[in-house]
């Protein structure tokens, strides 16, 4: 077996949540609370092979952009490690190695945000291969990359706020591909864009992901941008994945309650006016999550034992892992 | 009955650029009961079509032209004060972001009382029982506990079902809904639009749901008005657009979507992106981007009939009468 070119075993992220002006007005008069710990990511274990685009899922909070940073280099984890190429690279306790960061690149949701307005986008592009020795000709490299990412390569010398969302998000992957990594992150890389231009930029990346061989994590709340890109899908439910399969799989025949609920849930085009099948109830707050399985408070299939006990991945007949009781000896 | 109609409404904003039409002669009207689609991409003129329904359009713009007919008042041509009065209690909005309607600093019983007794003179004990009674018709659990909250104590989702029952304190003929779900979950968006599509069917009220996203506006709208760089470009009722668009951009938007694509495979897309108000190209906006484009399309657009209550401005459009 091949060893896969990212596997997370059992990461775990944790932050201490910042009290916020309530919380400090409320310690002030006495009713002093603890810190507040944040379990963003828990116990995941995920693995991508060399080449394979694998899709994130989650709503609102459920830890996809935790683990994304994780994977990253941009966060340590709490717990479990990250091993690059077969090699750990982040331990919780250990140090990183410093290669990490060139070989995987994080591309954020804002492309307003995440592109520093006084750089020209010729300097934005070169300056990590420059200061990383990857390149001779940064000028060279720019031109071919803006090229390849369908801008003219004289807006080298302009700023960021002289491009539209979409074309800014171009700048923000020929940004990353200029540091040719081995993994890509993107984080929800077309959320922030009208219709028109998400076509644009997807299509972009299913052809850089073919000529450049490129491996990814691509993560969106998205279920049809996810179907289309991605060959296998991670859903993920208050920081844990609670199933994974072929994307085929996952989309014709999901084993997760969550997943199915989820499915029905969106809104779809083509199937005209329709009534929902909304999943009941809240999502639950990451600061009090439930105990056993997180998404039993709105299930309608739990038992007992889905209030008490968490439940495992294990394999299910989709090719993939899934994680409910059901599926696993049952509710009782 | 049309609880609403729009006719040929104009607003434009002074600016140092010069004077910019952000919605260049919009016209539409709304059954009541009935959910009309207001769909575009960023920039088109949903918000400020929605904002001059209600009289919101502050200097330096201003409703150039056109009409906006309620109960057959037309609300462009009334003093501030009559506009006041009607805002609220006819014709009521709701905003992408909750904490446009909500007070931080006041329970959201005290504010939805206050609402109430903004249009009738009832006891506060029977405003807050309406208040009540509004927070349950939006599905929200236990109402009589939530009056006693302030908004930071509610969810994204719950704040907004909040705003959406205090537009409904009056049982106002039109509410007009700008991107009310767009920074919701899922889960919750759908939650919502159940409750909305509801309400429509169940008291009668009329709602304009301005989105960008159609896959939300197929679910959920009966009618839909598809906006580009500040006109309607197409009109008619949604399940016929959607089958069969009749303008080249709705059906370029239409093809750019992933789930109606196998998977992996390139998708059709709409070149370049929409002009800015102050280059906007003469004749047809959209012929820049147009495959079909040709001499013609230097001429404005005609509104042409494309089938049973529909209408598309366009020389070459896809579907005709
Ligand atoms: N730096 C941080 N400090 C404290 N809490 C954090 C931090 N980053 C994330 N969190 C918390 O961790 C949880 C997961 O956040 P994360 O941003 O990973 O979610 P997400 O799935 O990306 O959500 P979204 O879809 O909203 O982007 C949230 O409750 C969030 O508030
Ligand atoms: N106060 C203002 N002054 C000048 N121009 C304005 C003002 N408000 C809106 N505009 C312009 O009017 C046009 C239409 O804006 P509008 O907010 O209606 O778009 P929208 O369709 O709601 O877009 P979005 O999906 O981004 O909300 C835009 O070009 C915008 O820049
Ligand atoms: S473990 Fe129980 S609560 Fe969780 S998804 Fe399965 S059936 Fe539902
Ligand atoms: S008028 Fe011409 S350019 Fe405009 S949409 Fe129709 S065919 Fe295209
Ligand atoms: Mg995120
Ligand atoms: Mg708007």
């Amino acid at each position: 077996m091949t060893t896969p070119l990212l596997d997370l075993r059992h990461v775990t992220k944790r932050f201490v949540h910042q009290p916020n002006i309530g919380d400090r007005l409320a310690a002030l008069f006495g009713a002093g609370r603890k810190p507040a710990v944040v379990q963003a990511v828990t116990d995941v274990s995920l693995s991508v092979d060399r080449g394979e685009v694998v899709g994130l899922v989650g709503e609102s909070g459920c830890g996809k952009s935790t683990l994304g940073r994780i994977v990253a280099g941009i966060h340590l984890p709490t717990a479990g490690d990250v091993r690059f190429d077969g090699t750990a690279v982040a331990k919780p306790a250990g140090r990183r190695v410093a290669k990490l960061t060139t070989r995987v690149q994080m591309i954020h949701q804002d492309p307003f945000a995440s592109l520093n307005p006084r750089q020209r986008v010729g300097d934005i592009i070169a300056e990590g291969p420059v200061v990383h020795g990857l390149t001779r000709k940064p000028g060279t490299m720019v031109a071919d990359l803006l090229a390849r990412v369908g801008l003219d390569p004289t807006y080298a010398r302009r700023f960021p706020h002289q491009f539209s969302g979409g074309q800014r998000q171009r700048i923000a992957i020929a940004r990353a591909l200029a540091m040719q990594p081995d993994l890509l992150v993107l984080d929800e890389p077309v959320a922030s864009l009208d219709v028109s231009i998400q076509a644009q930029v997807l299509n972009l990346f299913m052809a850089l992901r073919h000529d450049f061989h490129l491996t990814a994590i691509f993560i969106s709340h998205d279920l049809g941008v996810v179907r289309h890109v991605a060959d296998r899908v991670a859903i993920m439910y208050l920081g844990r994945i609670v199933e994974t399969a072929p994307t085929a799989r996952l989309y014709a025949g999901p084993l997760h309650p969550y997943t199915r609920a989820l499915l029905d849930s969106v809104a779809r085009i083509g199937v005209g006016r329709r009534s929902f099948q909304p999943i009941a109830g809240e999502l639950p707050s990451p600061l009090a999550p439930p105990a056993g399985c997180a998404f039993h408070p709105r299930c309608p299939l739990a038992g007992p034992r889905c209030r008490a006990e968490v439940p495992a991945l294990k394999s299910g007949d989709h090719s993939g892992l899934v994680a409910c009781h059901l599926l696993d000896g049952g509710v009782h | 009955m049309s609880a609403l109609v729009v006719e040929n409404l104009q607003t434009e904003f002074v600016t140092r650029a010069g004077t910019l039409r952000a919605v260049d002669g919009v016209s539409f009207s709304v059954e009541k009961g009935r959910i009309l689609g207001l769909v575009g991409e960023s920039g088109s003129g949903k918000s400020v079509t929605g904002y001059s329904i209600l009289g919101l359009i502050e200097p330096p713009g201003r409703i150039a032209g056109g009409r906006v007919l309620l109960d057959g008042v037309d609300l462009i041509a009334l003093k501030p004060g009559e506009l006041r009065r009607m805002r609220g209690a006819r014709v009521a909005m709701v905003f992408q972001d909750p904490m446009m309607t909500l007070n931080p600093v006041l329970t959201v019983g005290s504010q939805m009382a206050m609402a109430v007794r903004a249009h009738d003179k009832v006891s506060q004990r029977a405003a807050l029982a309406r208040a009540r009674d509004a927070l349950a018709v939006v599905g929200i659990p236990s109402p009589a506990e939530r009056l006693e909250a302030y908004p930071h104590q509610l969810s994204g989702g719950m704040r907004q079902r909040v705003a959406i029952a205090t537009a409904l304190l009056h049982r106002p003929a039109v509410i007009i809904a700008d991107e009310p779900t767009t920074a919701l979950d899922v889960s919750i968006q759908g939650q919502i639009l159940a409750e909305v599509r509801r309400l429509a069917d169940e008291t009668g009220t009329a709602f304009v749901w301005i989105t960008h996203d159609l896959a939300v506006i197929s679910s959920l709208a009966d009618d839909l008005c598809v906006m580009y760089a500040g006109r309607v470009v197409e009109r008619g009722p949604a399940a016929a657009v959607i089958a069969e668009p009749a303008h080249p951009y709705t059906a370029g938007l239409l093809a750019s979507v992933p789930s109606l694509h196998e998977p992996g495979t390139p998708l059709p897309q709409i070149p370049g992106s929409a002009p800015s108000l102050g280059r906007l190209p003469a004749g047809c906006r959209f012929r820049d981007r147009c495959t079909r484009a040709d001499a013609a399309c230097t001429a404005d657009p005609p509104a042409v009939a494309a089938g049973f209550d529909r209408e598309v401005l366009c020389h070459h459009p896809l579907v005709r009468a």
